[in-house]
């Protein structure tokens, strides 16, 4: 801050320069710049390089909240979960019929085997018609009779497609391995942890191996449908790098507006370059520390960029305008610093509430994209702060962008005309407009609440609520679930019992009575547990006779058909049941009825001899999701709505001004949840950020507009006159931020992956809206609610500016307004800072 | 099979540790739950109460259809929640199921409401007094094992003569006569001629007349309307799940992998008869003037009752099919592990003509 108060040059001739002022900061870099030109270069270098190394991954486990009683039961029992073991469907379809086919079957025979010696394929566990663990089994007078579907010495003539269709018939596995309509079956691929050589597996890699056999196959005429997390988790990391795409269209556009607003080639490029070397250097930090990147961070380098690009934007505003008045360039870039440290730093720090308040999620993608994030604004306080100037100071800016620059000032000073945007929006500072405004907004706060009561929690689409409906997967998943019974949103509940005990009949009548409970329950679709397969094989033992559909309390009979249960029904020592309700879709309605139900189950019947633990299954971990979401939802909003008071309280030191400019905030995101119920997008892990950056971000326009309306104010303007001083000052730079960071974000609206496109609409959204906010709402709300110490009546007559003077102009611009308090300038750097 | 079972049993018993002494659970003490996935149960058997069509099945399901089957609801009380095997309805008001745990159910409203007139130890008791009275070794000792099981064993068929007179019959032959419409039951096990205990899966009257079928060719009969059983002599060992006479007197029994036995002299001789599907049979009925028969393979097949060939229908997939009755509109209504499916005549004819 001292920096600030030392005498302005007489001129800004670099001879008259007098190069050992200024702070020691900066004096070590602008009088060693060679060297930190250097430096950052070398260390752009290394970190571009550790860069190369940076990962892509989506580890489930990151997305589910770790801290959720459900989730701590899902990960203590899921070694004994192997009904919920990884596994990949692939449907084999016949697209010319039945699957009773010569040529099907053989294609299918060949896919079988090549996904058999795939790396990390259960091989043991691999379930196709082709498997010899696929078996019919009949009853006859003889007794039991069964044998492999595939009959012996099959040789795809007629005879041996009769004798497999009859075996497939009884085998069970109609609904299972064979679609209800018999035109295609199921390869069931179990996966392992890690491959045999001891990695783990590689999803990635693992999708692209069934692509390439996907086309193969399809090639020999049968239809292939793949689904299984595996899969999604490919189709994600594919996602992913399609999103280097985006991110080169969000630099062109970027580039662009900057270029349409300087007009000047070299400092666009600068600023570009030195918001990319940010990008670079926050890249290269995230394997150096261990992190890497998944879907919802690697959208954090898009935010920086754009945060990076309107931080130039805003110091190439100042220097310009220094040179523009005949300073030299290192001159004006060592001013521009010793103006600019303190209050980038200040404004950045700002934007770092936003991102602080997400470590408050107890979900790692969440808390890692928090740190990201802020990693990469501590990166852009060195590119921004520090590399930007000093590279200024070589590269200069071109003479007639510097000229232009100061164009709306000097044609104030001539008297002119203002220009026709400033004098609309000065409208706002006038009774009616202002109150008419404020009853527009109050309406559309009114209405968009009405809309945001119908928010929904939870993702609402059916299939992988990752990818868009309308994906590969979603339709592959979609194909499976249609002709086959199970669908993919499997909610489980654990049932503890001791050490055998879960065969015992009062355990299972209980899981029986959930599991009848829960199929009275609209969105279940079906239910498995050992107690329906108890009911099934007692069918199957007493000659098929139906009339045997029950569960007998008969201890001997419960733990024989036990014995002989498949696994993931019960754990190795009889201690862990898994009761599985199949989902219609994973609407937050549906699971929060699921859960209901089982907990209000749980309380009645727990026991000594067996409790019932929530949950796990995709849609038990996304009702624990969803739980965590919504509580998260409402702490975030009053975090940072009460860091953003703080901030504003800080700053303003006037509760009047801090409403000025919460208030539209606060319309933003009543208006943001409308938007949501509007597309359909549902509260979630994907939707918190959003909220946090939105607000975090967004008030950062008010904090630019409002200090200088707050200054001029208080050195005695009328609203109308600071309103006007604020926009030519900071209302340009306003509007250019808010539309750069949309650009920025608004290219995610085309990712493959549906969140990213949701948080894109939304973020988009924010920023615009916030800035309308700023410019319109603020100045409204500011006419009733700041006090005007004039009387109206001067305002009339003088609607210039009076205490504008063009001889005090430099003196103002390099820091030191010394009229006014010490305690109003640092509003003035803040507002200055971006 | 029997013996099978009981091997698998023996095995089982051996392999897991022994079960916890549970009981807290009564299926009988529970009313049946009230809610919506009653409409997809799995459903056993479908009666008609006058014009009202009356189907059982799993957990204690009671389902009615006033409209010819084309909509169904549960019945408003039904005081056990276990399978329910079997119904038959003497007039438009009177009627009894029975099921699981030896239980047998009474409603004298056309089914909307049901009381429990037996269970299993109940009926075990009874034996063991029946047995006790007998003076005979054998028979006591299986009595008092009955006793010791509990109320585990199914009652699987049941006819009633009139509202007074009626048979109930189950597993391990398990077997209660009534001669006062349900209020007292005694046992009928010593008139069974069933000395290996097979289970008896199905019944047929016609006036004095009364047969049983059950487990591994068991063929009983009565000439008295149930007072004394002689064996019959079976054509086959395996196992019959149904029976039924036609109006002519002839007598039809069918079972395990379609097998299906016809006798023109009150079960003295039996004649196979050529059924074109080999899966089991689960039901057989006389019903709107034809004769319905149900199998494992979710098919339903019909015949005249002149000269016997079956029309075989598909109704539901391939999930097994449990009974079918004629509604009082002419369709022919199916039930079984899918639940109930109405057929309309028009759709019959056109499938099967």
């Amino acid at each position: 801050m001292h920096a600030m108060n030392s005498p302005a040059p007489s001129s800004g001739r670099l001879d008259d320069f007098d190069s050992t002022s200024g702070s020691l900061l900066e004096r070590a870099l602008f009088n060693h710049r060679a060297l930190v030109l250097l430096l950052c270069l070398a260390t752009t270098l290394l970190l571009g390089g550790q860069a190369s190394r940076l990962t892509l991954n989506a580890s489930f486990e990151k997305m589910i909240p770790r801290d959720h009683p459900f989730i701590h039961n899902y990960l203590e029992h899921r070694q004994e979960l192997a009904g919920l073991g990884n596994a990949v469907r692939i449907a084999v379809a016949n697209p010319r019929g039945s699957i009773y086919d010569k040529d099907y079957l053989h294609s299918l025979q060949q896919l079988n085997d090549a996904v058999y010696l795939l790396p990390g394929v259960d091989r043991a566990a691999m379930k196709s018609l082709w498997t010899p663990s696929t078996r019919w089994t009949g009853v006859t007078e003889e007794g039991l009779e069964g044998g492999p579907v595939i009959p012996d010495g099959y040789d795809g003539a007629a005879a041996s497609l009769e004798a497999l269709k009859r075996n497939v018939e009884r085998s069970n596995e109609i609904g299972q391995l064979v679609a209800f309509d018999q035109r295609s079956s199921i390869l069931y691929v179990p996966l392992l942890e890690n491959t045999p050589d001891g990695h783990a597996l590689d999803y990635s890699a693992f999708a692209h191996e069934l692509e390439t056999l996907r086309e193969r196959f399809q090639a020999q005429g049968v239809e292939i449908h793949i689904s299984g997390f595996a899969k999604v988790v490919g189709d994600l990391i594919d996602g992913l790098q399609q999103i280097l795409l985006f991110f080169a269209a969000a630099i062109a556009i970027t580039a662009g507006v900057l270029y349409w607003y300087t007009r000047c080639v070299r400092s666009t490029a600068l600023v570009v370059v030195c918001s990319l070397v940010a990008v670079i250097w926050q890249l290269g930090l995230l394997p150096l520390l261990g992190y890497e990147l998944d879907p919802y961070s690697v959208l954090v380098p898009f935010l920086v960029f754009a945060i990076g690009m309107s931080h130039g934007a805003q110091k190439m505003n100042g220097i310009m305008q220094d040179i523009g008045r005949g300073m030299h360039r290192l001159v004006a870039a060592r001013f521009t610093f010793r103006r600019l440290f303190l209050a980038g730093l200040t404004a950045l720090l700002c934007d770092a509430v936003g991102f602080a308040v997400l470590m408050i999620i107890q979900i790692q993608v969440i808390q890692d994209l928090a740190v990201i994030a802020s990693l990469g604004v501590a990166v852009l306080i060195f590119t921004n702060l520090i590399l930007l100037p000093v590279l200024l100071s070589y590269v200069g800016v071109s003479g007639r962008a510097a000229q232009r620059s100061l164009r709306a000032e000097e044609g104030d000073a001539r008297g002119a005309r203002k220009h026709a945007l400033w004098r609309f929006l000065d409208l706002f500072t006038r009774r009616r407009w202002a109150a008419a405004c404020i009853a527009v907004a109050a309406l559309m706060a009114a209405g968009g609440y009405a809309v945001s009561l119908h928010l929904k929690v939870g993702d609402l689409d059916a299939g992988a609520p990752e990818l868009r409906a309308d994906s590969r997967y979603n339709r592959d998943n979609a194909f499976v679930t249609r002709h086959y019974g199970a669908s993919s949103d499997v909610f489980a509940v654990m049932v503890r019992t001791a050490p055998g005990g879960c065969s015992a009949y009062d355990t299972l009548k209980r899981v029986d009575d959930l599991d009848w409970q829960l199929r009275g329950l609209q969105g279940v679709d079906s239910t498995n547990s050992l107690a329906q397969l108890n009911r099934r094989v007692l069918v199957g033992l007493s000659e098929g006779s139906p009339k045997w559909y029950d569960l007998v309390n008969n201890q001997a009979t419960l733990n024989m058909v036990t014995a002989g249960a498949p696994r993931g029904l019960y754990n190795d020592d009889c201690s862990l049941l898994t009761l599985y309700a199949y989902l219609t879709d994973h609407k937050a309605d549906t699971l929060a009825r699921v859960v209901d139900s089982v907990q209000g189950f749980a309380q009645a019947n727990d026991s000594d001899q067996a409790s019932f633990l929530l949950a796990a299954g995709s849609a038990g971990i996304e009702a624990a999701t969803n739980q965590v979401v919504k509580q998260a939802n409402r702490d975030m909003l009053w975090w940072v709505y009460g860091a953003v008071i703080l901030l504003c309280l800080v700053t303003f030191r006037s509760w009047r001004a801090v409403l000025c400019a919460v208030l539209p905030l606060v319309l933003t995101s009543i208006l943001c949840e409308a938007l949501m119920v509007a597309l359909g997008i549902g509260v979630k892990v994907a939707t918190l950020p959003v909220i946090a950056l939105g607000v975090g971000i967004g008030v950062d326009y008010a904090l630019y507009v409002m200090s200088i309306v707050l200054a001029q104010l208080r050195q005695g303007a009328s609203l109308s006159q600071a309103y006007y001083r604020a926009l030519l000052f900071t209302g340009k730079v306003v509007m250019l931020t808010g539309i750069t960071l949309a650009i920025g974000v608004g290219t995610w609206i085309f990712s493959p992956i549906k969140f990213q496109a949701d948080m894109g609409v939304l973020l988009a959204f924010m920023f615009v809206w916030n800035m309308v906010g700023a410019l319109i709402l603020l100045p409204a709300l500011a006419y009733f609610l700041l006090p005007q110490r004039q009387v109206r009546a001067d305002q009339e007559r003088q609607p210039a500016l009076p205490t504008y003077e063009h001889t005090t102009r430099q003196h103002e611009h390099a820091g030191a307004t010394v009229e006014q308090g010490a305690r109003l300038r640092p509003l003035k750097e803040i507002s200055h800072g971006r | 099979m029997n013996k099978m079972l009981y091997g698998w049993l023996l095995a089982a018993c051996c392999g897991l540790p022994s079960a916890f002494a549970g009981g807290s659970v009564d299926v009988l003490a529970q009313p049946a739950v009230q809610g919506p996935q009653a409409l997809h149960a799995v459903l056993q058997d479908v009666a008609r109460a006058g014009a009202r069509l009356v189907s059982v099945g799993e957990r204690g399901v009671v389902l009615l259809s006033d409209d010819n089957g084309a909509t169904w609801r549960q019945a408003k009380a039904v005081p056990v929640s276990v399978s329910l095997t079997a119904v038959q309805f003497v007039d438009e008001r009177n009627g009894w199921a029975v099921g699981h745990a030896g239980v047998v159910l009474h409603s004298e409203d056309g089914g909307e409401h049901w009381g429990l007139q037996l269970d299993g130890k109940r009926a075990a008791a009874l034996e063991v007094q029946a047995a006790e009275a007998s003076a005979d070794e054998g028979r006591l000792a299986a009595a008092q094992r009955l006793q010791a099981d509990g109320a585990d064993k199914p009652l699987l068929a049941l006819s009633f003569a009139d509202a007074r007179h009626g048979l109930v019959v189950g597993a391990y032959g398990l077997a209660m006569s009534t001669a006062d419409g349900g209020r007292s039951w005694q046992s009928a096990m010593g008139l069974l001629p069933n000395r290996r205990g097979l289970h008896l899966y199905a019944l047929a009257r016609q006036g004095a007349n009364l047969y049983v079928a059950g487990e591994q060719g068991l063929l009983l009969r009565s000439r008295d309307g149930g007072e004394h059983f002689d064996a019959l002599r079976s054509p086959y060992d395996g196992s019959y799940f149904a029976a039924a006479v036609l109006p002519d007197g002839r007598l039809l029994v069918g079972g395990l992998r379609g097998s299906l036995f016809a006798s023109d002299d009150g079960g003295d001789s039996l004649q196979a008869l050529a059924n074109p599907v080999p899966a089991s049979l689960n039901a057989m009925r006389v019903a709107g003037g034809q004769l319905l028969l149900a199998n494992q393979a979710g098919m339903l097949l019909r015949s005249g009752l002149e000269r016997f060939a079956a029309q075989p229908v598909a109704v539901s997939d391939g999930l097994p099919l449990t009974a079918a009755t004629a509604a009082a509109d002419g369709a022919i209504v199916a039930v079984g592990m899918a639940g109930a499916r109405r057929l309309e005549s028009s759709s019959l004819s056109t499938t099967t003509d």
